[in-house]
C-alpha cells in the first residue's frame, strides 16, 4: 500500500469511527 | 563579548518541529462531538449519559495526549541516525485506548450492538494504524560497524550524555537570569550537536568520550549546585555569580572549539583544553 494510500484510508476510518461515533452520541441523547 | 554563536536550526529542523506542533491535532478535534454530548447530558440530567459521553471525551483525550508522547518520540528517533527503539510503544497504547472508547461509546452512547461497537473499535485501531503509524521496534544502528565501536557501546555513551544533558536542562528550567538560562540553553545545544556529529561518524566517540564525560557532567554539577545554592534561604553571594558566569563562558568558548576540533578531525590539543577545564571546574567546585 502506498504512503499516500496508506494515509487516505486511516483518515477514512479514524473520521468514520472517532468522528461518527462521538456526533451520534449527541443524537442519541434525544432519542 | 561571548564568542559563542547564536543558535539557528536548519531548514529541516524548523520543518521537523513545525509538523510535530500539528501532529496528533485530529485526534483532539474528532471527539469535540463527544464533549457536546456530555455538557447536553448534563443540562438534561442525565448522569449515565454524562458519565459515559464525558468519559469517553476524557478518554480521547488522554490518548491524543500519550500519542503525541509517542510522536515525539518518534520523531527523535527518526532524528537521530543511532538510537534505541522507544522502550513503551506509546503509539500502540494510544490506539489500544482509542479502540477501547470508540467500543464503549458506540455500544452505551450510540445505541450499536455490541459486534458492530467492537468492529468499530477495530476499525478505529486501524484507522490509526495507517494514518499515523505504530511505533518502531527495532533499535537504529546506523553505520556503525567496522569503527571498532559496539553497538551497545555506543548506544550506552550516547544515553548516558542525553542523561547528562537533559538534568541540565532541567536544572536551567529553575534559573530566573534570564542571561543565564540563554547561556546554558546554547551549551545544551552544543552537546546535542556533537551527539549528533558522533552519530555520523562513530570513530569520533573514542576521541570524545571523555570530553562529553568530563564537561557534561561538569556542566550538569555546576548548574546543579547553582540552583541549589540560588533555591536556599542564602542565596547566592556575588562571588558565586561571578565564578558561575565565568564557568559557563569557559564551558560554552570550549564546547564550541571541542565541536570544531571534532568535526575537523583533529585531535590535536583536545586533551589539554579537557586538562584546563577540568582544572577550572575543580577549583569552581563541580566536583
Amino acid at each position: 500500500m502506498t504512503y499516500t494510500l496508506r494515509k487516505i484510508v486511516g483518515f477514512f476510518l479514524l473520521t468514520m469511527t472517532l468522528g461518527l461515533v462521538s456526533l451520534q452520541s449527541i443524537f442519541y441523547l434525544f432519542l | 563579548m561571548s564568542k559563542a554563536k547564536r543558535y539557528n536550526p536548519t531548514t529541516q529542523e524548523a520543518v521537523h518541529s513545525i509538523r510535530y506542533g500539528l501532529k496528533g491535532l485530529l485526534l483532539y478535534l474528532l471527539p469535540l462531538p463527544a464533549l457536546i454530548a456530555g455538557i447536553i447530558a448534563l443540562v438534561k440530567g442525565d448522569i449515565i449519559g454524562t458519565l459515559i459521553t464525558g468519559g469517553s471525551f476524557a478518554a480521547y483525550m488522554i490518548s491524543a495526549h500519550i500519542a503525541r508522547h509517542g510522536f515525539k518520540l518518534e520523531g527523535e528517533y527518526k532524528r537521530r541516525k543511532i538510537a534505541r527503539a522507544p522502550k513503551t510503544p506509546y503509539k500502540t497504547v494510544a490506539a489500544i485506548f482509542i479502540a477501547i472508547t470508540t467500543t464503549v461509546l458506540a455500544a452505551f452512547g450510540a445505541n450499536y450492538s455490541i459486534p458492530a461497537a467492537v468492529l468499530l473499535g477495530g476499525a478505529a485501531f486501524l484507522g490509526f494504524a495507517l494514518y499515523y503509524g505504530l511505533d518502531p521496534r527495532k533499535d537504529k544502528v546506523g553505520n556503525i560497524t567496522g569503527y571498532g565501536v559496539s553497538v551497545e557501546e555506543m548506544l550506552e555513551a550516547l544515553e548516558a550524555a542525553e542523561i547528562h544533558i537533559k538534568a541540565i536542562d532541567s536544572a536551567n528550567n529553575k534559573i530566573n537570569n534570564p542571561d543565564y538560562h540563554q547561556r546554558l540553553n546554547r551549551i545544551t545545544e552544543k552537546a546535542r550537536s556533537i551527539l549528533t556529529s558522533i552519530e555520523e561518524d562513530p570513530k569520533r566517540l573514542s576521541r570524545a568520550r571523555k570530553f562529553l564525560k568530563v564537561y557534561l557532567d561538569g556542566a550538569q554539577k555546576v548548574t546543579e549546585g547553582y540552583v541549589k545554592s540560588n533555591s536556599s534561604h542564602l542565596g547566592t553571594t556575588e562571588a558565586l555569580e561571578t565564578d558561575f558566569s565565568n564557568v559557563l563562558n569557559s564551558i560554552e568558548e570550549t564546547f564550541a572549539e571541542q565541536h570544531n576540533k571534532l568535526l575537523s578531525n583533529d585531535n590535536f590539543d583536545l586533551d589539554v583544553q579537557i586538562e584546563v577545564l577540568e582544572q577550572q571546574l575543580k577549583r569552581e567546585g563541580a566536583f
